[in-house]
């Protein structure tokens, strides 16, 4: 399973979208994605892209 | 009152619209204080615009009648705050295609209704403007995001509303407060004039009194509006109509793993609800939907960067004047990688594609609307079967698989439990409004729990809710 980004992660992928979150934005972003992204990788197995032609 | 019965009351002339708009408005002020269902009272408007409706002689299905609107969808003149600060100075030129529908068809728009902060999330506790207190209980929440439609409707603060629903928001306030409410297929009503979540499944609907009420919304907002390129080009049935004609030999599919998995008093509610059903000459079928488990991860795969995407600019330059819980959702959707949103928009495909199978064997679903009842303002947490558990969370199994592929749903009234009311949920194929329509106002007929008032309406209340 994929390890949640550290808070350092998501403030330099925020700030690269032009996004400048506080300490607690971050802090409640991580409590969401403590959910989902494991959850978004069962999604990813369950919807696997389609195998290229040929 | 009705809201049909108030039409009919209006159009033989036993009331004026004014008087209509008056009577609606001395409700507010008094009752408002103790709800804030609205945000803006339009009071001096209202008056105003029923005068001038009866000297334009005009009367179209809804003449005279007092809605109110909730406040993501524009009235021309009127500000539209969608509960936040970062829009309190929208102040829109037109309104909304729906309430364009709404005035031809004679409604008079008396005012715009509290909701969760921009439509994103189901409490309606807007730091901004307040919470919108559960009528029949107001140190409860009244669900979300449509909550003040839904208190209005329950507290007798309109005739009818309307609201908006991405994820449930017109479902589970509906469900809260007592009222009937109907999210329609998505695309069958337009979306222009209105503040968007996620567009891939937003749609306007109604919330009113009784299955009848919202046939009667419905038909005046839904149908094709080119200037909305969301907006189905698919014929409007004549829903009020189509009403009477029961429910003997429908085939009901019944979402087993939702009655099993909601609060073991709702589900015994929604069991006697299916009964209900049954000696009106459905047939019962039990059965599953085909990734009903995923399906909030579907919706959210997708709805996060959608919702997101909507409010980019306003994330850069005015991140700090959106409440806590809102702009950590919106924070979230950067961080959703266009790979895990194509395997949702691919999940979602399979997912229709398994309803749509589903709706081969039955004419209509039913589950409970919420498996839980609403909780206290303040706690964001319920007790669901012995477990502690986020109430957001406990939610998106009920609400999801629906909203995911985009079908009608109704919530009816069916039932208390510790004097607050809980839902039973109809759910129809695409474009299937009528069906939905149809079983819930057969259900309506046959019980009461669409008239029970809450005290706070009337003190001396002829049916209060059972405790």
């Amino acid at each position: 399973m994929a390890a949640q980004p550290t808070p350092a992660e998501l403030r330099r992928l925020a700030e690269r979208q032009g996004v400048t979150p506080t300490d607690e934005d971050i802090e409640a972003v991580r409590a969401f994605l403590a959910v989902l992204l494991p959850a978004f990788e069962e999604l990813e197995r369950l919807a696997p892209p389609p195998a290229p032609d040929g | 009152m009705s809201l049909a019965r108030l039409a009919a009351a209006l159009r033989a002339g036993q009331l004026s619209p004014r008087e209509a708009a008056e009577d609606c408005l001395r409700r507010i002020e008094a009752v408002d204080p103790q709800v804030n269902a609205y945000i803006t009272i339009r009071a001096e408007e209202a008056l105003a615009e029923a005068d001038a409706l009866v000297e334009s002689g005009e009367r179209g299905p809804l003449w005279g009648v007092p809605v109110a609107v909730k406040d993501v969808i524009d009235v021309a003149g009127t500000h539209t705050t969608a509960a936040s600060r970062v829009l309190t100075d929208r102040l829109p030129a037109e309104d909304a295609h729906v309430v364009a529908r709404l005035r031809q068809a004679g409604a008079i728009v008396v005012g715009k209704l509290n909701l969760h902060e921009f439509a994103y999330g189901a409490l309606t506790t807007s730091p901004h403007f307040g919470p919108a207190r559960n009528p029949w209980s107001p140190d409860r929440i009244c669900g979300g995001s449509s909550g003040g439609s839904g208190a209005a409707v329950a507290a007798d603060l309109a005739a009818g509303t309307l609201g908006t629903d991405t994820a449930g928001s017109i479902r589970i306030p509906s469900c809260h407060c007592g009222a009937t409410g109907l999210r329609p297929s998505t695309g069958r009503v337009s979306n222009r004039g209105v503040v968007p979540v996620a567009p891939s499944f937003d749609t306007v609907g109604p919330i009113a009194r009784t299955a009848e009420d919202c046939a009667l919304l419905l038909g005046v907002v839904a149908g094709h509006d080119p200037a909305d390129p969301a907006s189905l080009d698919a014929p409007v049935p004549p829903y009020g109509e189509l009403l009477g004609e029961g429910v003997r030999g429908l085939r009901v599919g019944v979402v087993t793993s939702l009655v099993e998995g909601a609060d073991g008093r709702v589900a015994e509610a929604v069991e006697a609800a299916l009964a209900e059903l049954r000696s009106l000459g459905a047939e019962l079928v039990p059965l599953e939907v085909p990734l009903l488990e995923h399906a909030g991860t579907i919706q959210q795969a997708m709805q996060f960067p959608e919702a997101t995407e909507v409010h980019m600019e306003w994330l850069r330059t005015r991140l700090a004047e959106y409440g806590a819980d809102v702009r950590a959702r919106l924070l979230v959707g950067l961080f959703v990688t266009p790979d895990v949103r194509e395997a949702g928009r691919r999940a979602r495909e399979a997912a229709s594609e398994g309803i749509r199978r589903v709706f081969e064997q039955v004419e209509l679903l039913a589950a409970p609307t919420m498996p839980v009842l609403p909780p206290r303002i303040g706690s964001e947490t319920v007790e669901l079967r012995g477990r502690e558990t986020l109430y957001r969370l406990a939610l998106i199994p009920y609400n999801s698989p629906w909203s995911l592929v985009g079908a009608p749903v109704a919530s009816v009234p069916c039932g208390f439990v510790d004097g607050l009311p809980v839902g039973l949920a109809l759910v129809g194929p695409r474009l299937g409004e009528a069906i939905v329509l149809r079983a819930a106002h057969a259900f309506q007929q046959a019980t009461d729990w669409h008239e029970r008032r809450p005290a706070l309406v009337s003190p001396d209340a002829e049916r209060a809710a059972p405790r």
